[in-house]
């Protein structure tokens, strides 16, 4: 199983990253190595019906709480604002969309 | 008098009989962490707000003499758990300069029992490595041997308990993280259940599969912590509804004419000679202490290693896409739009390991591969969980190597991330099968590496991979030995 350096390059545009030369050659092939190490999933034929017969104990039996809005202090909403890159007026400021 | 390795109970009964004051212990750590800084185990130090603790602590002490369980307990925290008003980095350049906003639940919790929070430990970046390696802040260095690495990703927590730098600290294990380096330090490190530890607060890595636990000096010490920590929260859906137990009583109850299962699938080519020696040997003591010693199979476990290279890039490569330059944290000076906004400030502020694991998810979750790749290991997860479940009704617990070798030489494998991650093959199948799991000192190498011997327990069976962990422990003298760095 390989990885093409095609498919690197629209995985990074995907993933939102810009990767050098050098990293789309190492990820391509450590990428390969280790697809070809998960493969061996691949080799197994599972039953679903078996799958589904079992029952595990679940590790929460919490209910969702009500859906509600809790609600934020304007000091600690600023704070959490201040923690932006760019910011302007006590707004999260970024380049425009369109 | 020393204060060298103590344990909790330890500055416990020292603070309540007055044999030295919070300030003295604080300040005995913080010019440890000072000294040794070489080992690279603290990103942060918050020196100030721990002596201003440890001062409100002499004072209640100077009124009662009774303390809580933790009063004036001199911890560390790994760095990827938030602690209000304190840079939290997750070992990443991308999030070098972020201020908490809140404490986690487990920080909470350590506060409101009084304890003295010394600083944040290194760790890989977003807890994705074996090794502590893949730091923004550079790697850690294992006390027993300046040459090696501490284990990862909560090495800096493990180094710092093993140079005795805090009492004890938290780490968070998503396969193996907590496990791996206390082995490879010589310490005790338990993993709870999945759910039996709120996870609010944490920055999420594997969201199915992280878990906050202690990183201690003993059992008894690692009982505690999980004393304090466990329990439901309304913060986190996902923490479990049944009440926590208390870990600590019964701590010393006999193993005799209990079952322990050893898995065949675990002695693999893989496992180093003195690795396997360091086993059988622990084997023979739990047959003295009473124990019955059966060999188990468990033909799926070979499997939960390529599961977790399958199920924990796909939810990481969501769960850091929040890493965008906008919200928080880095931002490229050299974007011109929007996209260039999202690629270059995670170009330039997240490293390799961690783009290697986002790439994986991508392609693991992009439309043709889905089926194939993660739904096909949510099956084998499933198979994997139904396995155990199985043997937990044959055997109490399960013991394993924690680690196939003790610490690798710093750089040795960080060039090859197949060889790097088959390290947690032993300690994967409890984050994969949801369940707990401790390691325990369990013997030295030649050169006189910590070997760690690894209890696997049911679901919610904390109590008891504690107490065939206490047994042994009190038939060994491991865990009271010390690096000399």
């Amino acid at each position: 199983m390989s990885i093409t350096k095609k498919e690197i390059e629209h995985l990074a545009k995907l993933a939102r990253l810009e990767l050098s030369d050098t990293e789309q050659e190492k990820f391509s092939k450590d990428i390969s190595s280790i697809l070809q190490y998960v493969n061996k999933l691949q080799e197994l034929r599972i039953d679903q019906g078996l799958l589904n017969k079992s029952v595990i104990k679940p590790a929460a039996s919490r209910l969702p709480r009500e859906d509600r809005v809790i609600g934020m202090g304007s000091s600690e909403q600023q704070e959490l604002i201040q923690q932006a890159p760019e910011k302007e007026d006590g707004l999260i400021k970024t380049e425009p969309v369109f | 008098m020393s204060f060298e390795y103590l344990t909790i109970s330890r500055v416990k009964k020292g603070l309540e009989e007055k044999q030295f004051s919070c300030q003295e212990l604080t300040d005995y750590y913080l010019k440890r962490i000072d000294s040794f800084k070489e080992l690279n185990s603290f990103i942060t130090v918050t020196a100030d707000t721990a002596l201003a603790q440890a001062e409100k602590i002499d004072e209640k002490i100077s009124r009662r003499s009774k303390l809580e369980l933790l009063e004036g307990m001199p911890m560390a925290v790994k760095d990827i758990i938030m602690a209000k008003a304190v840079k939290t980095t997750a070992g990443s350049k991308i999030l070098a300069d972020y201020l908490a906003p809140y404490d986690a639940a487990v920080v909470s919790k350590l506060k409101e029992r009084g304890a003295v929070i010394l600083g944040k430990n290194n760790c890989d970046e977003f807890a994705m490595g074996s090794s502590n390696e893949t730091s923004a802040f550079g790697p850690v260095k294992n006390p027993w041997d300046k040459q090696r690495v501490s284990g990862g990703s909560s090495g800096g927590s493990a180094a710092a308990v093993a140079a005795d730098l805090c009492v004890a600290a938290l780490g968070t294990d998503t396969g193996g993280s907590i496990r791996q380096p206390a082995a490879f330090c010589g310490l005790v490190g338990l993993k709870p259940t999945y759910g039996r530890v709120s996870r609010y607060g944490l920055m999420s890595m594997t969201s199915s599969l992280d878990q906050a636990g202690p990183i201690a000096k003993c059992v008894e010490d690692a009982a505690i912590l999980l004393n304090v920590i466990a329990g439901p929260d309304e913060n986190d859906f996902t923490s479990s509804t049944y009440e926590a137990e208390d870990y600590l009583s019964d701590l010393n109850s006999d193993i005799k004419g209990r079952t322990i299962g050893v898995p065949k699938e675990y002695f693999t080519s893989g496992m180093d000679a003195e690795v396997e020696k360091s086993i059988k040997e622990a084997i023979k003591k739990f047959e003295e202490l009473g124990a019955v010693v059966k060999e188990v199979s468990l033909p799926h476990t070979v499997y939960s290693l390529a599961v977790y290279y399958i199920i924990m890039p796909a939810e990481v490569s969501s769960n850091l896409a929040r890493y965008d330059g906008v919200r928080y944290g880095f931002k490229s000076q050299l974007a011109k739009n929007l996209f260039e906004v999202y690629a270059k400030s995670r170009s330039e502020g997240l490293g390799a390991e961690v783009k290697r694991r986002i790439m994986m998810g991508a392609y693991v979750l992009s439309a043709g591969y889905q089926d194939a790749y993660y739904k096909q290991a949510k099956k084998v997860q499933k198979l994997i969980q139904q396995e155990y479940q199985k043997i937990f009704s044959q055997v109490e617990v399960l013991l394993t190597p924690t680690a196939p070798t003790a610490a690798f030489k710093i750089g040795d494998k960080f060039d090859d991330p197949l060889t790097m991650y088959l390290s947690d093959i032993y300690t994967v199948s409890a984050n994969i099968a949801g369940l707990c799991g401790l390691s325990v000192p369990g013997g030295f190498s030649k050169e006189g590496l910590p070997i760690g011997l690894q209890l696997l327990g049911a679901p919610f069976e904390e109590k008891k991979i504690l107490q065939f962990a206490y047994n042994y422990q009190e038939a060994t003298d491991w865990h009271l030995k010390h690096p000399n760095f």
